[in-house]
């Protein structure tokens, strides 16, 4: 049980880079579009096809499921929502994808695994978005940055904490950034190719509206299964928010305290961690990685006998990675049980990336620290 | 005056100063002029809220038009865009300026000048992030290729954006919500937070109010709903002001401190009666008398607040929270700071008074216009009262405290070396008050236009008849000036002058000083009269004292025992300091059945009687041991009994 919560971080892990690959290679496809619509046309075969195919779309669909799910999943797990600014812009951004994404994925791919003679080319799909529905692509365009996003913090944000970060970091970065700029102004000029070619090419217009009138044909199948997800995932939402909910009712009257160091105290309930304590109570606590077990920043120094539930396999790795000490616990792991505990941080709240990077060029520091707290 | 009242109220109606030469009472056409601005902006308001619904309908047809044909989705494009590269930018920096920024925050300041200095780099570190997110985004407007218009709707966006970023970080970092070390004002935590969220709110609301009604009448053309939607959002930010001045109000009711002052007149009542009639003269009188208003109202509310605010500052200082008390004078600091607040407050309110009046400065400072003349002369005068009361408060504060660092003057205690400036820093003082009040007055008379010669000229010629039957008044000022100057005598010293007085320096005036005699009698001797003065405090003293013995004694002997007392003094922990050189004796004359010794000491001056009771017991305890009586004044009858005869 304790071993499996590490392989569940990485299959989470392993299917959010997953689905970032797909989305890179779609959004680099639309960033064709600034070169001609053909040349977009052309490359789709390479770049978006194979993960059209029945294999691709079940790799992409599994993906997407279990990346949902165990977000989902680990936001019920937890005990309180004191998290760090980035966690909660993550948070909202992939709670508010699903939504925004389903009738661009129902209207498009499940439309064309349905009906064979419906042809999504870039073509129909521009035409759709910038003539006949524009609402649809405001939204679609929200959803790229949305997406981008989500999946760009959370690379970084593993990435940022491997020893080979400051290499990579000049060459994913500007990536980071010139793949979604690209991609939307791609979209913009075939989007005035497709209007200019809408406006005098008749016959073409003609096939455009001849697949639309499928489309239409098939609108009541579509909206069903389009409700259908929605409804799906509104109850798994629900349900998270009510597990999340009923814990903290449960638990608002179990309060525990907490001292630190300096003479600080703060309360807390039973279950949070102790970095969650600090959070919601402002008290300064380093912490790089957000509560993730992966840094070692917010480890403390605890007595022998502080009532904290048993590190678990993740926090044992990361703990021997930064050969921290006997008596040290992660902060962000270490649950509160029911009797106030005294801990004592390790690192100033303002270390960055390379302490969790370099742990032992911080060790020297940490040790005359330890000797200067009184 | 008449023509002086007329143009005053000329002035304060915002017309040409020039009305005042007309026939007719310019209070009359003020009146006039006013009511009719009342009802024709009545009549306007009424037609921009009947014209908006259809002006509205034609803007919303506009932007759907703009749907279809492909510009719509073109600007959100580019758009996004923005948003990528604004925030990415700015993400960019965060990854490196972030650690820095929770160094500063995890600080925990030990006094709030500390505060403000963290307070400072805080406000360097987020305005940077919001400078460059600014920038970029302002940079990626100018490179793309917009539809028309867009770009003014972008622009006037993004201007929303960093108008509500930039009030939010200024009052987060000055109320500090989550760091109550790092706050700069003296508010509770709950306040902190409703004040950051207030703030925001409001800019948010202010900066629409004036971003969006622009934006309609350049792309839409629609003025009467730009007007509409303009008092739609006044409206709101009334209410949103009212609400907030409620809810404070409300919240400092309930704490105990308050209830237990004295009751007071509610301030909240006067903020809404000010909130409330702003928004009744914006609806009604056009903006420029609601402007005025509101610059009368904060500055006279910043007015009010500026002793709290500053002193704030010196909490640690000056005692916990309240203002010091008046006995016990605050730093000097506090009070130049504050008195530049204050001043720097009014001079702003009056800066932005002339801009919203907007009044032709050029002409009035060059034309003749006597009341205009008149109000700069008066700036003149209140700037140079401002810097004569900067300079009299440093200058007594600087004095004070040099007078705080002495010991407590205590006028019979031994003099030490500070008892000059004891003596002469309180006169400095007074005659400094007197030079400034002086030289204040006549600059002031003539920033204002009046010739101060022929003053000078009577005053003096008054003062020529008041000298003559003055003049021993100032001979008496005259030689006390030359007395101090001379350093003849300190406040503590013990003199006598020609005349026979004596005594104790317990205060020095202008024309007197007053000497405590020692037994008690207090004599003011103007210094005129002081003739010959013998300083009995300075240095040193020298005393002597004789003591007869019998012809018997060994006079090496006696020499040795003084000496040896002597230096026994020198080594006594009370009487060794004063002690400059020990007691010595020698015999000093032989008299019929008497030896005198004269012994002699040195000590600091008005030492000299403790020594000399402390040497002569000592010496009697010696001789007592040595079986040595004094030689008695009486001759000495010696009997001498013969043998009897056997």
């Amino acid at each position: 049980m304790l071993y499996s919560r590490l392989i569940v971080r990485h299959i989470r892990l392993g299917s959010g880079l997953f689905l970032l690959l797909f989305i890179t290679c779609h959004l680099c496809n639309l960033a064709l579009g600034l070169v001609s619509l053909d040349t977009m046309e052309r490359w789709r075969g390479a770049l978006l096809i194979p993960w059209q195919t029945n294999f691709g779309q079940a790799l992409l669909l599994a993906a997407a499921l279990i990346h949902a799910g165990l977000g989902l999943a680990s936001l019920a797990s937890r005990h309180s929502l004191a998290m760090s600014r980035t966690d909660w812009v993550q948070l909202l951004l992939g709670l508010a994808t699903p939504p925004l994404l389903v009738n661009h994925v129902v209207g498009l791919q499940v439309m064309s695994d349905l009906v064979v003679r419906f042809s999504a080319d870039y073509e129909y799909v521009l035409a759709v978005y910038w003539h006949y529905a524009p609402l649809f692509a405001l939204q679609q365009l929200l959803v790229v940055v949305i997406v981008w996003a989500h999946g760009a913090i959370g690379l970084y944000s593993t990435l940022v904490l491997k020893r080979t970060w400051p290499r990579l970091a000049p060459i994913i970065i500007p990536i980071l950034f010139a793949v979604p700029i690209l991609s939307l102004l791609g979209f913009a000029h075939a989007g005035e190719a497709v209007l200019a070619r809408l406006a005098t090419d008749a016959g073409w217009r003609a096939l455009i509206e001849q697949n639309l009138l499928i489309r239409q044909e098939m609108a009541h199948r579509l909206g069903v299964i389009q409700t259908e997800v929605f409804l799906v995932y509104g109850a798994a939402v629900a349900a998270t928010v009510g597990v999340l909910v009923a814990k903290s009712l449960r638990r608002r009257r179990m309060r525990v305290m907490v001292s630190y160091d300096g003479g600080l105290t703060a309360h807390g309930r039973v279950g949070m961690s102790v970095l969650e304590v600090s959070r919601a109570n402002n008290i300064p606590h380093a912490s790089v990685c957000g509560g993730r077990a992966r840094c070692g920043t917010c480890r403390i120094i605890v007595p022998a006998d502080a009532d904290l539930d048993a590190p678990a396999e993740a926090e044992l790795a990361t703990l021997h990675r930064v050969q921290a000490p006997a008596d040290a616990r992660l902060a962000c792991q270490a649950h509160l049980l029911g009797r106030a505990v005294s801990v004592r941080r390790v690192y100033p709240a303002f270390v960055d990336a390379e302490a969790a990077r370099e742990p032992s060029s911080w060790l020297g520091e940490i040790e005359s620290n330890l000797e200067s707290v009184p | 005056m008449r023509p002086w009242l007329i143009s005053l109220t000329g002035a304060v109606a915002g017309m040409a100063p020039s009305a005042a030469k007309a026939d007719e009472s310019a209070f009359q056409r003020f009146v006039g002029l006013a009511s009719a601005d009342v009802s024709a902006n009545l009549q306007a308001l009424r037609d921009d809220f009947a014209l908006a619904p259809s002006e509205a309908e034609h803007f919303g047809a506009a932007i759907a038009a703009t749907l279809r044909d492909g510009t719509a989705v073109r600007a959100v494009t580019f758009a996004l865009i923005l948003v990528i590269v604004g925030t990415g930018l700015e993400w960019l920096y965060w990854t490196f300026a972030a650690a820095p920024l929770r160094a500063v925050v995890s600080t925990t300041a030990t006094s709030p000048r500390q505060a403000m200095g963290l307070a400072l780099r805080r406000l360097a570190y987020l305005g940077v992030g919001v400078v460059l997110f600014t920038a970029s985004t302002v940079g990626a407007v100018l490179i793309l290729p917009w539809p028309p218009n867009v770009d003014t709707i972008v622009i006037a966006a993004t201007a929303l954006v960093v108008a509500v970023r930039s009030a939010w970080t200024i009052a987060d970092v000055v109320v500090s919500p989550h760091h109550p070390s790092l706050r700069l004002a003296a508010i509770q935590r709950y306040q902190s937070r409703f004040l950051v969220g207030g703030v925001a709110w409001l800019t948010m609301l202010a900066a629409a109010a004036m971003l969006l009604p622009q934006l309609l009448t350049a792309l839409g053309s629609a003025p009467h709903l730009a007007e509409a939607i303009r008092v739609g959002m006044g409206v709101l930010i009334t209410v949103s002001l009212l609400t907030a001045v409620l809810i404070a109000s409300r919240r400092e009711d309930r704490s105990d401190k308050e209830r237990r002052k004295r009751p007071r007149f509610p301030k909240a009542v006067i903020a809404c009666f000010v909130i409330a009639a702003t928004a009744f003269l914006a609806l009604v009188g056009g903006g420029r008398t609601a402007a005025l208003l509101i610059d009368i109202a904060i500055v006279a509310a910043l007015l009010g607040a500026s002793k709290r605010i500053v002193f704030f500052f010196w909490r640690d200082a000056t005692g916990k929270d309240e203002e010091p008390a008046a006995e016990a004078p605050p730093d000097m600091l506090p009070l130049i700071v504050l008195a530049v607040v204050r001043f720097a407050t009014l001079l702003i309110g009056i800066a932005a008074l002339i801009l919203i009046m907007r009044v032709p400065i050029a002409e009035l400072t060059t034309g003749s216009n006597p009341l205009a003349q008149f109000a700069l002369r008066g700036a003149d005068t209140v700037a140079l009262a401002f810097i004569v009361y900067l300079g009299w408060i440093a200058i007594r504060f600087a004095i004070d405290h040099r007078l705080r660092q002495l010991v407590l003057l205590d006028p019979h205690s031994p003099p030490t070396e500070n008892t000059r400036l004891l003596t002469l820093l309180p006169l400095l003082r007074t005659t400094l008050a007197i030079v400034f009040v002086t030289l204040f007055t006549l600059s002031a008379l003539w920033t204002l236009g009046i010739q101060i010669a022929p003053l000078l000229a009577g005053a003096g010629i008054f003062g020529l008849a008041i000298g003559f039957g003055a003049q021993t008044l100032v001979r008496d000022v005259i030689s006390g000036v030359f007395f101090l100057i001379e350093d003849v005598f300190r406040i503590g010293e013990y003199i006598e002058s020609g005349t026979s007085t004596k005594g104790t320096v317990e205060h020095i005036s202008f024309r007197t000083v007053a000497l405590r005699h020692h037994n008690g009698p207090l004599t003011f001797v103007p210094y005129g009269l002081l003739g010959t003065v013998r300083n009995d405090s300075r240095d040193w003293v020298i005393d002597k004292f004789n003591i007869p013995l019998p012809l018997s004694v060994d006079s090496e002997k006696i020499r040795k025992m003084i000496k040896g007392i002597g230096e026994d003094l020198a080594l006594d922990p009370e009487l060794g300091p004063l002690i400059r050189e020990p007691l010595k004796g020698k015999l000093y004359r032989v008299d019929p059945g008497v030896k005198i010794f004269r012994c002699k000491f040195m000590t600091a001056p008005g030492c000299q009687f403790d020594v000399r009771t402390a040497a002569l017991k000592k010496i009697e305890a010696a001789l007592v041991e040595a079986s040595i009586s004094f030689a008695g004044a009486d001759p000495q009858t010696i009997l001498v009994r013969r043998a009897p005869d056997p």
